[in-house]
């Protein structure tokens, strides 16, 4: 077992999974889809735009985030290279090298590249983040949202301001 | 009480998704009370897939509660939906701009638009289904042209933005400013979609709004291709838009923010994070890279201590 720092969870943890409920999982979603029927250049942009929000996701993490529009959000990204940022810039030269038709392969490589970065972001916040926008993981997910208010009024802090990321997707 | 007929539009919508409206309305119950009901989003502006969100907002004569999206579920399908008051169509056009010029076939509003999150909104209207027989759409058409105008800006004012936004990070060297640059590209290829009518907002769908306009793929290839702020100038020329020189399109601006000084340092506290206390020489882009250094500037940009707007005079110029 492993302790975690309380207020930092409290604070950072609970604003990371918000951003990955309210801002990467619809992207997620948005990048699959497109695959599914086939719209490589919509999977494309999707996967970018997914990307920038696990970036964004990071420098939650970090304690360093400042807006997750995006061209603050790039502005902000100066820093070591992470997976999300190395993710950006793999798919900075897949979009520049995909041609007027984007093929399958290249949306492949992006959908790569997201799931790479994907699996980097979960695995530093320390609770299993529930997939929100799912029938089996509303109610549930909530439930975390719950126990995550009781964790931040023991540890001193205010309410989250959750319906403010709400209104960014 | 006569019974509520679902339309045609409605129908075709929902198809992407497999359901039809009845199916809505009976998951959604009397969240749906009322005739003013409509679909909005991407799959009422024709743009939606499998994977879409039903999304609908509700008209209702009482107050609500700010704008409280519930979510319901139909199969997987996610069902979004949020009340608004009558009125609140009127009280977001009043803040449109009137005045408009032409752009790339289409019209483009001239002044200041509404914020990000209110244009948003009057898009979603702008593109509305209604979800029954006989129900007023909620923007006539002279407001429907008003609104497309002011989108169509809106996206000038984002390109002109992120152009100016990459000027910064070339400044300072960022890793990430060639993929700036062709965002910012790409923003430019949004305002030509818009004016041809594709006023739908929503970042991911540019793809699918340049091919239902007719717009060569070669463009939006071309767009990602740019990496430099020359390839920016070049593309954007090509493109015929007018926003040579980005930096002289914007505004820099200081937020107020609470003060702290220990000893002879003093700071100013923006978001979590305390910044030096700076001062710009005044609003121009140019001179804050030259007085604050990029990295000084950028700092401020990302903490919200300062803000670059883009300058509704300047823009209009060149739009004239």
């Amino acid at each position: 077992m492993t302790a975690i720092d309380a207020r930092w969870f409290a604070d950072k943890g609970t604003a990371a999974s918000w951003t990955h409920a309210l801002l990467v999982q619809p992207g997620l979603e948005d990048a699959e889809v497109a695959a599914e029927v086939e719209d490589w250049g919509t999977c494309l942009l999707a996967c970018l735009l997914t990307v920038e929000r696990l970036a964004f996701c990071e420098m939650v993490l970090d304690g360093r985030a400042a807006s997750p529009r995006e061209i603050e959000l790039l502005l902000a990204l100066d820093g070591e290279p992470t997976p999300a940022t190395r993710g950006l810039r793999e798919l900075h030269r897949l979009r520049a090298e995909a041609g007027p038709h984007v093929g399958r392969a290249c949306a492949e490589a992006a959908l790569t590249c997201l799931a790479t970065a994907d699996a980097h972001v979960r695995s530093r916040i320390p609770i299993d983040v529930l997939p929100m926008r799912t029938p089996e993981g509303f109610y549930p997910s909530l439930r975390v949202a719950a126990t995550l208010e009781h964790l931040r009024k023991a540890v001193g802090l205010g309410p989250f301001q959750w319906d403010w990321w709400a209104n960014l997707s | 009480m006569k019974a509520l007929v679902c339309t045609d539009g409605i129908r075709a919508a929902l198809k992407p998704v497999g359901l039809g409206p009845e199916e809505v309305i009976e998951v959604l119950g009397s969240c749906l009370e009322g005739d003013e009901v409509h679909l909005v989003g991407s799959l009422a502006a024709g743009l939606g897939n499998t994977g879409s969100d039903v999304d609908l907002h509700v008209f209702v004569d009482e107050d609500v509660a700010g704008v409280v999206p519930m979510l319901f579920f139909a199969g997987r399908t996610r069902l979004d939906v949020v009340h608004y008051r009558t009125g609140a169509p009127a009280a977001a056009l009043a803040g449109v701009p009137v005045r408009s010029t032409g752009l790339f076939g289409g019209r483009c509003a001239l002044g200041a638009v509404p914020s990000m999150t209110d244009m948003k909104r009057l898009s979603r209207w702008a593109t509305a289904l209604a979800m029954y027989e006989g129900t007023r759409p909620i923007l006539d058409e002279d407001e429907t042209a008003r609104v497309s105008a002011a989108l169509v800006r809106l996206a000038l004012d984002v390109a002109v933005r992120a152009a100016a936004l990459a000027t910064v990070m070339t400044a300072r060297n960022a890793p990430l400013a060639g993929l700036a640059w062709s965002r910012a590209a790409e923003t430019a290829v949004e305002v030509l979609v818009r004016a041809q009518g594709e006023i739908f907002v929503g970042d991911k769908w540019l793809a699918a709004k340049a091919r239902r306009g007719g717009l060569s793929p070669e463009v939006l290839a071309e767009a990602r291709r740019v990496g430099s702020a020359a390839e920016h100038a070049r593309f954007t020329a090509r493109l015929g838009l007018p926003i040579a020189e980005p930096a002289t399109l914007v505004r820099v601006r200081r937020n107020e923010a609470p003060e702290f000084t220990f000893g002879d340092s003093t700071f100013q506290l923006a978001g979590d994070h305390l910044i030096p206390r700076f001062e710009l020489p005044s609003e121009s882009l140019g001179e804050a890279l030259g007085t604050l250094g990029a990295d000084a500037l950028s700092e401020a940009l990302v903490h919200h201590a300062a803000e670059l707007v883009p300058d509704p005079a300047a823009v209009d110029g060149r739009l004239s």
